[in-house]
């Protein structure tokens, strides 16, 4: 059952609950951000910075859910009209983005700030020299492995969701999604460059 | 208990009722008669109508009852209701 949960939450949990346990998860991860400043800034951007306090993060997440429903929203209602629940729309995008929640907590495990000043110097002149270790750069190319399988764990939700909202199935539906995902990423970098006015990973 | 078969286990055609018997009295009806539209559907959809009527037709009592969520049981009657309208269309 709990494998079955992980795989599709959204064949088990709908409404209310769904969405208290997406927000509470948005919450979750912006609180933990603000101390390991793993920037969501993006439907499927995860990054590394120095800047960002709790608000900067939680922003950060309601932009990138804003986007969600509204492509899901819009792209629901041309294919099926108004025969799914604006609670369930809402509740699912945000609950797609709680597999982030392992990548948000990498750097209480491993340290990425070092390499990522060691990349900015070296590639981008910014800062001060650093000298890494192998111990370092392996734990650097594990955290981006663990990220990249949040990353299609929260797109095979994603899929689920939309799935399950508008009750599609097949290559179709899987291309559409595609789409879906594509417009959403536009419009949530969109969005957190002209709300949030800077790149909040300093850029 | 027997499963009653609505497809042709030989040509997958649509199955018809041939006779019909009473117990009591030993009368036979012979004919060619549809399946109603109902009787069509799969054994489990025939289930989640049953279900559904059962639940006076709350889609989130049935959800609740299911442990499922509401948009995957208003997924299953969408399927059904799908299923029926093809049904009745191929009937006319």
């Amino acid at each position: 059952m709990i494998s079955k949960w992980l795989l599709n939450p959204f064949r088990y949990i709908s409404g209310w609950a769904a969405l208290a346990l997406g927000f509470t998860g948005l919450v979750a991860m912006a609180l933990i951000s603000s101390y390991t400043k793993v920037h969501l800034d993006g439907v499927v951007d995860v990054h590394f910075g120095h800047q960002g306090g709790f608000w900067v993060f939680f922003r950060e997440n309601l932009i990138v859910w804003a986007s969600l429903v509204l492509v899901y929203g819009v792209t629901g209602l041309i294919m099926r009209g108004a025969t799914f629940r604006f609670l369930d729309l809402s509740a699912y995008t945000a609950m797609m983005q709680l597999p982030f929640i392992i990548a948000v907590l990498l750097p209480v495990f491993t340290d990425p700030s070092v390499v990522v000043d060691y990349i900015m110097h070296t590639y981008l002149g910014r800062g001060d020299p650093v000298v890494v270790t192998t111990g370092d750069i392996a734990g650097f190319i594990l955290m981006m492995l663990i990220i990249i399988v949040m990353v299609f764990w929260s797109l095979l939700w994603g899929f689920f969701a939309f799935k399950t909202l508008f009750n599609t199935g097949g290559l179709k539906a899987a291309a559409l999604y595609v789409m879906v995902i594509i417009l959403a990423e536009t419009l949530s970098l969109l969005g957190i460059h002209i709300l949030l006015g800077v790149s909040p990973i300093g850029l | 208990m027997k499963i009653l078969p609505k497809t042709c286990p030989s040509c997958g055609e649509a199955m018809r009722v041939k006779q019909l018997h009473c117990k009591g009295c030993d009368t036979q009806v012979e004919g060619s008669f549809a399946f109603p539209v109902l009787l069509q559907l799969s054994e489990a959809r025939q289930s989640f109508i049953v279900d559904f009527v059962k639940h006076s037709g709350s889609l989130k009592k049935m959800a609740k009852d299911l442990n499922m969520s509401y948009p995957t049981v208003r997924n299953m009657l969408d399927d059904i209701i799908s299923e029926i309208q093809t049904l009745e269309n191929k009937k006319s």
